[in-house]
């Protein structure tokens, strides 16, 4: 008998697909999407833990601090065990792997053809056992300095952080998710066994599998590593509010090593307040497409003047406890950019987003996201992204089909209530 | 499907996707005379079109269509230069209501043959942005030091032949090169001469687009066929002393090395598959004898690798070392191809490579785009060899058949040409 209990199958007939939903004895949950017919194959662990779970309250009631970036500190150190480097064994067994750390969450991984069920088991060794000695962990300090460092040397990096701490005062997106140099120093095996004891135990995980292969399969190996252990209770994270501070515009010039056409970052802080997490993020990705995409009078003038090139980006990031839309790039006058996009959105406050184009976009997005069911491995990690948010892929894509032009408009004003930061890297000069 | 002797269009079933696809290939012999132009009019062409003006124009219609995308690209296979045009679209029982293959094929069409033009010429904006925009691509080759080394290693071991000529060109070939007569040529050699291949992929056989394809006008003016052929030479044998050493100066921290081999292995033939397996065993994973033997056991480099171009029957070496340690890691990446001629192999290795080659070979079922690419290689191949290979399991599964001799003879057939090395000296 496995220790899986509540197994549903939910059914989505349109799309031709089916996720499973099970929850283990041990707290853990697991989503499953069967691919039949498809080579490939996607699994990974995401823990309810990132870089935002600094500060929080141990069961004796005392506070208790980790240093920045002790989160992805961690992700490092999970490879690591004395006899073998676990990435190496992964490759070996054919698989691409890897782990991301975010604000609010950390995801293991593996993608392969073959030898699913051996790769799965690492998988599961990986976040289960790992063992942290003193030595190692020094050592990942110079590794994650250099990584830092490597960071600081890129201009349209410093651009867009720059540009994140003018836009929040008092929120872990102003840190950077892999520390300060000074921070990790801090960190000892003893500090990343508590952490993970606490946060990686099975309550506050998530597996996701998507692919070709049994659920019993799926079980099985899950209860080799989880059978006849019990849910634990996860330490309360004391996390900043999101602040509803409307901001007034602000520039900031950074002189930087050798850029050869300034470099800018422009951040709108989203004052949307009480939303629908699912519904704003994909409303974010409408919006910076019918305002600013390529199918746009305003961008095809900027393009034609000059003032962008194909380097100009756009995106729309959002997190438990901060959300922005962001543009970025090159141009010789990035201070005409800022304004030409000032511009755009007062026009558009008074006249509207085009409903046609509005409605295209929408559905050319939904269509995006039905490619993505095409690939066990694009389907997993966006499951995977969605486990904690109380979503699976097929909910969010009936997402599109609610999202109205009007909830656009409307959220267009509520994003842009505040004024824009504007970071600007330019070249240092000789003195 | 024959719609005459030029143009060639088949239908690929799918059963597991969401999207289907079209993909239109245009074939011709690779030459310098007009690789350049080849290249320049793929590209002037999806700037606009007499219906969609400009690229906001086609970005808003791609959007009313399900957010498609027209993907462009050029290649050469073995001696053919590939001018290639695909979109897929979304399969109509995703969207009720709308005909996507018929809109996608209209719109993809419309790009290829139906291009803006002002005073009977391409439009002059669009022909000098992407003319610089070529040039400007062309230099920046320079930027990625590994495909540049492996260009550069072609164009000397191939310098007689047409496989020596970069795909897309090089800016000299475009100095004199006026719209006018740009535009002379796409109507009388790009529009008339070339070999035209077009894949549908979908759940349902589309008879009214194959139709529609059929009768499409612009695609019944291609003539006779033309030949094309891979350049594939037989049993070329170098004697030592005239393999060519070739090295060129850059500021670079890792020289780039590249060994060119003639592989002697016929493309239409088993000998194909046995010399695949060969060069999976010798530097296909991070397994194999290369990576092992040059990268961890001597940290010669920081990669070692290699790879088999089958139409034109060449095998590459390839390695990033310290620039002064060019002769240890020639000698040992000799030692590695040395090894499997000498039988130096377990296995293991030669199942772990046929397995890993054949499930490589299954999972390009898994995309509406491999299935396409599959397709039309296949139908290369038969057209020029008569390899009757049609179906990816029957491709996969031919790598079974593969033994332990065969290797070992595909690896003693390989012969060395040239030795090429990018920053860092060879004296």
């Amino acid at each position: 008998m496995s220790d899986f209990y509540d197994i549903e199958i939910k059914e989505y007939p349109f799309l031709e697909e089916k996720i499973y939903f099970a929850k283990h004895r041990s707290g853990l949950k697991l989503k499953f999407i069967p691919k039949k017919g498809f080579q490939k194959k996607y699994a990974s662990c995401t823990f309810d833990f990132g870089a935002a779970n600094q500060t929080f309250i141990l069961s004796d009631g005392t506070i208790h601090e980790s240093p920045l970036g002790t989160a992805h500190f961690l992700e490092h150190k999970m490879f690591d065990r004395p006899d073998k480097n676990i990435l190496e064994q992964f490759s070996k067994n054919c698989a691409d792997s890897n782990a991301g750390t975010s604000y609010s969450y950390t995801t293991y991984y593996f993608s392969c053809t073959d030898n699913f069920e051996k790769n799965f088991r690492l998988l599961l060794e990986l976040v289960k056992n790992p063992v942290f000695t003193e030595e190692s962990v020094e050592k990942e300090k110079g590794i994650i300095a250099q990584e830092i460092n490597m960071y600081n040397d890129d201009p349209s990096y410093v651009a867009s952080v720059k540009a994140t701490e003018a836009m929040y005062k008092a929120n872990p997106i102003r840190y950077d998710i892999a520390g300060t140099e000074e921070s990790i120093d801090n960190i000892t095996a003893e500090e990343l066994k508590l952490i993970h004891g606490l946060f990686y135990s099975p309550s506050n995980m998530v597996i996701t599998v998507c692919g070709d292969i049994s659920p019993e399969t799926i079980y099985e190996i899950t209860d080799e590593y989880f059978a006849g252990l019990s849910p634990i209770s996860v330490p309360k994270t004391i996390i900043d509010k999101e602040e509803d501070v409307v901001l007034d515009k602000k520039q900031i010039l950074v002189n930087h090593g050798d850029v050869s056409m300034p470099l800018f970052f422009i951040g709108y802080k989203d004052n949307t307040m009480d939303y629908d997490f699912n519904k704003l993020h994909i409303a974010g990705d409408i919006i910076k497409e019918a305002a600013f995409g390529k199918g746009t009078d305003f961008y095809e003038k900027m393009y034609e003047e000059s003032l962008i090139n194909q380097e100009f980006y756009k995106y729309y990031d959002m997190d438990r406890a901060f959300k922005y839309m962001a543009f970025g790039g090159e141009s010789k006058h990035p201070e005409t950019v800022c304004e030409r996009i000032e511009e755009e959105i007062s026009r558009i406050k008074k006249e509207g987003l085009p409903v046609k184009q509005t409605r295209d976009i929408i559905r050319s997005e939904a269509g995006s996201m039905l490619r993505e069911f095409n690939s066990p491995v694009a389907l997993g990690r966006l499951a995977a992204s969605l486990a904690l948010k109380n979503s699976d892929p097929f909910e969010f894509f009936k997402l599109y089909d609610e999202i109205t032009t009007d909830y656009i408009e409307k959220t267009f004003d509520t994003m842009f209530r505040g004024e824009p930061v504007l970071s600007i890297i330019e070249e240092k000069k000789a003195d | 499907m024959k719609i005459n002797d030029r143009v060639t269009v088949k239908y690929i079933k799918q059963d597991k996707l969401k999207t289907g696809g079209i993909s239109v290939f245009f074939c011709d012999s690779l030459t310098k005379e007009r690789a350049y132009k080849n290249t320049l009019i793929q590209s002037v062409l999806s700037r606009g079109t007499e219906n969609l003006k400009t690229a906001k124009a086609i970005t808003e219609r791609l959007q009313e269509l399900y957010g498609s995308d027209i993907a462009t690209n050029v290649d050469k296979r073995g001696e053919i230069q590939v001018i290639s045009f695909a979109a897929d679209f979304v399969e109509e029982k995703f969207a009720p209501g709308m005909n996507l293959i018929r809109e996608t094929t209209e719109l993809i069409f419309d790009v290829i043959f139906n291009p803006l033009t002002e005073n009977g010429v391409f439009c002059k904006s669009y022909f000098d942005r992407e003319k610089e925009n070529l040039n400007d691509y062309i230099l920046s080759l320079k930027n990625e030091k590994r495909s540049y080394a492996r260009m550069r290693l072609l164009q000397n071991m191939c310098e007689n032949e047409a496989y020596g000529i970069f795909e897309s060109g090089s800016i000299s070939d475009g100095e004199k090169l006026t719209n006018e007569e740009l535009y002379d040529y796409y109507k009388n050699y790009f529009l008339k001469k070339m070999n035209v291949y077009i894949y549908i992929c979908s759940k349902e056989e589309p008879t009214e687009i194959l139709e529609y394809i059929k009768n499409y006008p612009p695609l019944k003016n291609f003539g006779e066929r033309s030949e094309v052929k891979t350049g594939y030479v037989e049993n070329r044998d170098i004697p030592y002393e005239n393999v060519k050493h070739i090295a060129e100066p850059a500021e670079v921290s890792q020289a780039q090395l590249q060994i060119g081999f003639r592989a002697n292995a016929n493309p239409g033939n088993d000998e194909y598959y046995a010399t695949a397996v060969m060069d999976y065993i010798l530097g296909g994973s991070s397994e194999s004898k290369l990576f092992l033997n040059v990268r961890e056991k001597n940290s010669l480099a920081y990669y070692a690798a290699s790879s088999y171009i089958r139409l034109k029957g060449l095998l590459i070496i390839y390695c990033g070392i310290a620039p002064d340690k060019y002769d240890d890691a020639l000698d040992i990446c000799l030692l590695q191809l040395k090894a499997i001629r000498d039988g130096d192999f377990t296995d293991e290795e030669l199942q772990n490579a046929k397995a890993n080659i054949a499930r490589g070979v299954r999972s390009i079922d898994d995309t509406v785009f491999g299935k396409m690419n599959f397709s039309f290689n296949c139908d290369i191949r038969n057209e020029i060899y008569d390899d009757d290979v049609k179906s990816i399991e029957e491709y996969a599964s031919k790598f079974d058949n593969v033994t332990r001799e065969d290797v070992i003879e595909a690896a003693k057939r390989v012969c060395l040409d040239t030795v090429y090395l990018l920053g860092g000296s060879n004296e």
